[in-house]
């Protein structure tokens, strides 16, 4: 089928975006003088003598206020719409969040109400936008991936910008496996990847593992990033994540690999790596130890089930802590409560033999063993609450908590 | 005139033509039954500059018999001035002028409102665009084209523009459009009766695009047969390249055993050549699962195997997964094998086999790590993960919003 040319569809362009772009191109230092630029924004308020002027001279709030009043006297629900998705666009003219979070509100609960699937669709790049703006690039992923096929908004970007856009968040949000499918296969971002060959090289770099080259248009990434006007304030974080992400990469399927194939790999030299890695293994970032008298990266994953069993105990105090002071609640000064806090248990059995690292568990052990004599004296203290508390030493984790909950339940009925 | 002209541009043809030529065009100038022959004419001046590879003076003449065209009819002369607009591209002299010819004449062409011949310029415009990969203004062109056509309702030209839209789409990668281009180009194709060659032009489509994304490579084997007959009922270069892919397929479909069959049989056997020989050679190698042979058939015969392409692509894809086999059969046994060996068992370097071993773990092909300290590949099982923790957590944050639900009552009640 023909393409489509779906400007048509978009709304009209005002505040147009891609103003504020130049203007912030050019309170960079380096474009200050740039004449070309000059002369282009010149240019377009020149042509558009009403709508720059409108939006650059009076203060923005004259035009919020111009806003609500029409929406006051708007009664269809499209139109109520439309006029949301000008104040976020003045939103994200001015970068105003409360203002765009407001709006973005306004707007969902108005969706619900009863909006059309063009109107949600053009809600969820806004929403996006606004996610990549505040750093969120999970979430902005999501989103985009979402109204790839079905994009509209030529008011905001246009769309070889918006594809772009899509492919760096999903670069440092999506998994690897989704990465592929959904990025490196999808046939909407294929077809503009191939006018972008930057953008493809970098993706194809990261996903097929040439390391050397992913720096390399790493350089060109950050470089553009500073240049853009929502994702200026978050190069730097951007960059340092797409770094971690490609050490992970590298690092997983090793167990241990000498730090001449790693620099070699990532085209640096031994002393950039040792900085870098030993700069994020101190944040906890990456899970691995340098050896380097023998030149060599350890890596040591953290076991997953000792991570889970963690994760276990303390969402379970804190759920038993809740269900106390419920209980306190619900307690009449007659009624001496029954539950405690007391959340001990042996480690299950399976610790020892699951582990996929091949590690010996007994450090990990060290710090359970902490934990437990923790528990221990907070559960001494608790004792005289509930004489029942001793007996719950040594029944599993669930099947004790299951066990609380009934006494609980009896409670309150 | 245009024959005096045309007397002084042509030195080099061979003088006997060139007098036939002289004298036809001087002797009929305001006759009327001789506007035939003097076509006839054009188109053989043409032919010989063809032949000589003159692309410079078959542009030149295009322009000139430009005053000649206002006398015949509209239709002839937009078949005479695509028939040597065929022919200078057919030249592919890459001489750079190419596009610019094309514009020029489109140029034209709108300026006397030859609507016709504008649009099937405009065709062929688009092929040179998909040739010379520029394929975003194919795509704009083509569908500028198409919106036209459809008004018309000219169902010839549709399913040539269709066709080569669908080619574009294939080419950037974009496999639904790709394929929704093509069924498209068949429907309008359905309503007209097509000549051989389209119709062969668009199984050999199909068949490609069945390849591709869903690896269906027994339609596309069928397509590709059909193809192929359509292209040697009229001799055209193009059934060698439908050949080419029907042994493909059958490679793909690791049955190599049947190209042998195919090839000593009667239809293919005019066709043997160096590519023939290049995919029997591809399909020896895939019997024997040897790498080794793969690359040398790959480096004797790189310009058939590597020129083209689909073939490329899909050989590459064969290569990796011969590959990957290879690696997990050599490793099969072991828990703990040193990757020097390995990589002197499969006959590759180190370092190569190195990588492609780190990325089947990375892609959970292998469930193993690698340790480079020590040199080795460790291998284990499989494991299920215990689903037992994620259920115990889960279980806690549903009780979490039990708890949340009833403090909010209790807090009503109290």
């Amino acid at each position: 089928m023909p393409v489509e040319n779906l400007e048509e569809q978009g709304l009209e362009k005002n505040p147009d975006l891609h103003l504020a772009q130049l203007k912030f191109k050019l309170t960079l230092s380096e474009f200050k003088n740039d004449p070309a630029i000059k002369e282009e924004l010149v240019q377009a308020i020149e042509k558009d003598m009403l709508t720059p002027i409108y939006y650059f001279l009076y203060s923005h709030e004259e035009a919020i206020k111009a806003f609500a009043k029409t929406y006051d006297k708007t009664v269809s629900l499209g139109q109520r719409l439309d006029l949301v998705f000008h104040n976020i666009r003045l939103g994200l003219f001015y970068l105003d969040h409360s203002l765009i979070t407001r709006n973005l509100e306004k707007a969902k609960s108005l969706i619900e109400e009863g909006g059309d699937w063009d109107r949600r669709n053009r809600l969820k790049v806004y929403e996006g936008v606004y996610c990549m703006a505040i750093r969120d690039f999970k979430k902005a992923a999501n989103l985009f991936l979402d109204t790839i096929s079905t994009f509209t908004s030529y008011e905001l970007m246009d769309y070889t910008r918006f594809v772009g856009y899509t492919v760096l968040v999903c670069m440092i949000a999506l998994p690897r496996n989704d990465l592929r499918t959904k990025v490196v296969k999808g046939s909407e971002i294929q077809e503009v990847l191939h006018s972008s060959q930057d953008l493809k090289t970098y993706l194809l770099s990261l996903y097929e593992c040439q390391y050397q080259t992913f720096f390399q248009k790493l350089a060109w990434v950050e470089n553009e990033l500073q240049h853009d006007r929502l994702l200026a304030p978050h190069y730097r974080y951007y960059v340092r994540e797409m770094r971690i992400l490609a050490y992970t990469q590298l690092l997983e399927s090793y167990r241990s690999l000498t730090l001449q194939y790693m620099a070699t790999a990532f085209g640096v030299s031994t002393e950039f790596i040792d900085r870098e890695l030993s700069r994020y293994i101190a944040a906890g970032r990456l899970h691995c130890k340098i050896d380097k008298v023998g030149g060599i990266v350890e890596t040591n994953r953290p076991d997953s089930k000792n991570w889970q069993y963690q994760a276990v105990i303390k969402h379970g105090d804190i759920l038993l802590n809740r269900v106390q002071k419920l209980s306190r609640k619900g307690d009449t000064p007659t009624n001496p409560p029954h539950t405690s806090s007391s959340s001990t248990s042996t480690p299950a059995q399976s610790l020892g033999c699951r582990n996929t690292t091949g590690l010996p568990c007994a450090p990990i052990l060290g710090s359970l063993l902490r934990h437990r004599m923790f528990c221990v004296v907070r559960s001494f203290m608790a004792a005289w609450m509930s004489f029942t508390s001793m007996q719950m030493w040594c029944i599993p984790p669930f099947l004790f908590l299951s066990r609380k909950f009934c006494h609980g339940g009896s409670e309150l009925s | 005139m245009a024959a005096a002209t045309l007397v002084e541009r042509a030195p080099s043809l061979p003088l006997s033509k060139m007098e036939i030529d002289a004298n036809l065009l001087s002797n009929l100038e305001s006759e009327e039954d001789d506007v035939v022959k003097r076509e006839a004419g054009i188109l053989a001046l043409a032919e010989q500059y063809k032949k000589a590879g003159q692309a410079h003076q078959l542009a030149q003449l295009i322009k000139d018999t430009r005053p000649f065209l206002s006398q015949i009819s509209k239709a002839k002369a937009a078949k005479l001035v695509r028939t040597m607009v065929d022919m200078f591209l057919d030249l592919e002299a890459t001489t750079g002028l190419e596009v610019e010819v094309c514009r020029d004449n489109i140029e034209w062409s709108k300026l006397e409102r030859r609507t016709f011949l504008r649009q099937s310029l405009e065709a062929r415009l688009v092929a040179l665009f998909y040739d010379t990969a520029q394929y975003s203004e194919a795509l704009a062109l083509g569908s500028q084209l198409l919106k036209e056509l459809k008004k018309l309702d000219d169902k010839n030209l549709l399913v040539e523009v269709q066709l080569w839209e669908s080619k574009t789409y294939h080419a950037l990668g974009n496999l639904p459009k790709a394929r929704a281009a093509l069924t498209s180009a068949r429907t309008t194709a359905n309503g007209i009766y097509c000549p051989p060659k389209l119709q062969a032009a668009l199984d050999l489509q199909s068949g490609i695009l069945h390849a591709a994304e869903e690896k269906d490579f027994k339609t596309a084997f069928s397509y590709f047969y059909e193809a192929f007959e359509g292209y040697d009922s009229i001799d055209s270069p193009k059934a060698l390249t439908a050949l080419k892919y029907m042994l493909l397929s059958k490679i793909m479909l690791q049955c190599p055993e049947d190209v042998h069959s195919i090839v000593s049989g009667k239809l293919a056997l005019r066709h043997s050549g160096s590519h023939v020989d290049a995919m029997k050679g591809i399909a020896a190698a895939s019997s024997k699962r040897s790498l080794a042979d793969f690359k040398v058939t790959l480096g004797k015969y790189k310009e058939e195997l590597e020129g083209d392409m689909i073939v490329k692509a899909h050989l590459n894809t064969l290569y990796d997964s011969m590959l990957e086999q290879n690696l997990c059969r050599i490793i099969e046994p072991y828990s703990r094998v040193q990757v020097s060996y390995v990589s002197q068992t499969i006959g590759l370097p180190q370092d190569t086999v190195e990588r492609k071993l780190s990325q089947m773990i990375l892609d959970s092909k292998l469930t193993g790590i690698l340790d480079q300290g020590a040199g080795v590949l460790i291998v284990w099982d499989p494991v299920t993960k215990d689903k037992t923790y994620e259920y115990a957590l889960d279980t806690i944050k549903a009780m979490e919003k039990v708890v949340d639900v009833l403090y909010q009552k209790a807090k009503k009640l109290t």
